[in-house]
């Protein structure tokens, strides 16, 4: 009786998640695989860790969708305590239960969207914004005899610069799927590793899903237009001056305090970006 | 009992809570948010759940 009752709430609950989900976002194709990648990559320039993530990356039958497993997670729990009323307190309870931790890269890249040749971007910095581009292919350079496994498949390697770094990428033949993590793409084979040179970012696949009748879809948030150097600009701001940052969106923050009580002050640090 | 014990004491620390605090203007109307690595951030006492939120995330993936 117990079990049951509790099996009955799990399941309210993940219908209601479900909706409150689905309420809020836009159907824009349907998901045909879902690629999953971990992801390793440093935020700032001095930053002595590495953050990590799951990615995925969801192919449809027009356009593909690549996102934060982890942030996306945690904000649907987020949303979904909010919406019944809940405080911060129990949105952060909500969260730590949750497997997945933060990893702060709160980006989507939906490439051929709105239309084909189109991509695009979304990410938050505080508030959330979005851009559309051009979509713009990496000129790849084919690397041989430099072949590699990666989740089962055999995969040749491949080099590009593009946006100010130099990836090195390798793709699979066996999945006729011209497509990869983040804005890569191009190649005759889906991309299962992306490494960049400088080892800030760091992409690898460790599962593929074959997906039967899910929709992909695009988050409804008050979205602010920007462009993708505008959005750059967000996140070194961010980085330089914490407090100048807010104050910008009319936030007056105060001074903060460490662990230790003492006055936080601020070094600039430099934002590492996917692309410069 | 000592994991229950951190448990607790994480969950409490990464929360969000109501002090009677000095604001920018010198004045006692705010509360703090904790971010994940105990730093403290004043916020106006007038915000809403969801501002604290995304004030505790912010400032969290600034400061941790």
């Amino acid at each position: 009786m117990f079990i049951q009752t509790v099996t009955m709430k799990i399941v309210y609950f993940a219908l209601f998640l479900l909706l409150v989900f689905y309420g809020n976002a836009q159907n824009i194709d349907n998901v045909k695989f879902r690629i999953h990648y971990a992801a390793k990559f440093k935020t700032w320039e001095d930053s002595k860790s590495i953050r990590q993530d799951e990615k995925i990356l969801e192919i449809g039958t027009n356009s593909s969708k690549f996102y934060s497993l982890w942030e996306t997670k945690i904000r649907e729990t987020k949303d979904s305590v909010i919406a019944r009323g809940g405080t911060s307190s129990d949105v952060m309870n909500a969260v730590e239960k949750l497997p997945y931790p933060h990893s702060y890269q709160y980006y989507a890249v939906y490439k051929n969207y709105p239309q084909k040749g189109t991509l695009t971007y979304t990410d938050k910095v505080f508030k959330e914004f979005i851009y559309e581009e051009a979509m713009e292919r990496p000129m790849w350079k084919i690397i041989p005899q430099q072949d590699a496994q990666i989740a089962g498949y055999a995969c040749q390697k491949a080099e590009t610069t593009y946006r100010g770094r130099t990836w090195n990428v390798w793709y699979t033949t066996d999945i006729p799927i011209s497509d990869g993590p983040w804005k890569l793409y191009g190649l005759p084979g889906l991309i299962l590793k992306a490494v960049d040179a400088k080892d800030d970012f760091w992409f690898e696949c460790i599962e593929i899903e074959n997906i039967e009748k899910e929709p992909m879809c695009i988050p409804k948030y008050n979205y602010l237009k920007c462009t993708a150097e505008k959005l750059k600009q967000m996140h070194i701001k961010m980085g330089k001056d914490p407090y100048g940052f807010f104050r910008q969106w009319g936030i007056e923050s105060g001074q903060g305090y460490g662990a230790d009580g003492k006055p936080l002050v601020y070094k600039e640090r430099k934002a590492v970006l996917l692309e410069y | 009992m000592k994991k229950v014990i951190v448990f607790f004491a994480m969950v409490i620390v990464s929360t969000v809570f109501s002090v009677e605090a000095a604001n920018p203007e010198g004045s006692v109307d705010g509360q703090y948010v904790i971010t994940d690595c105990g730093t403290e951030h004043w916020i106006p006492a007038s915000s809403s759940e969801d501002f604290a939120v995304e004030m505790q995330e912010a400032w969290t993936e600034i400061d941790c």
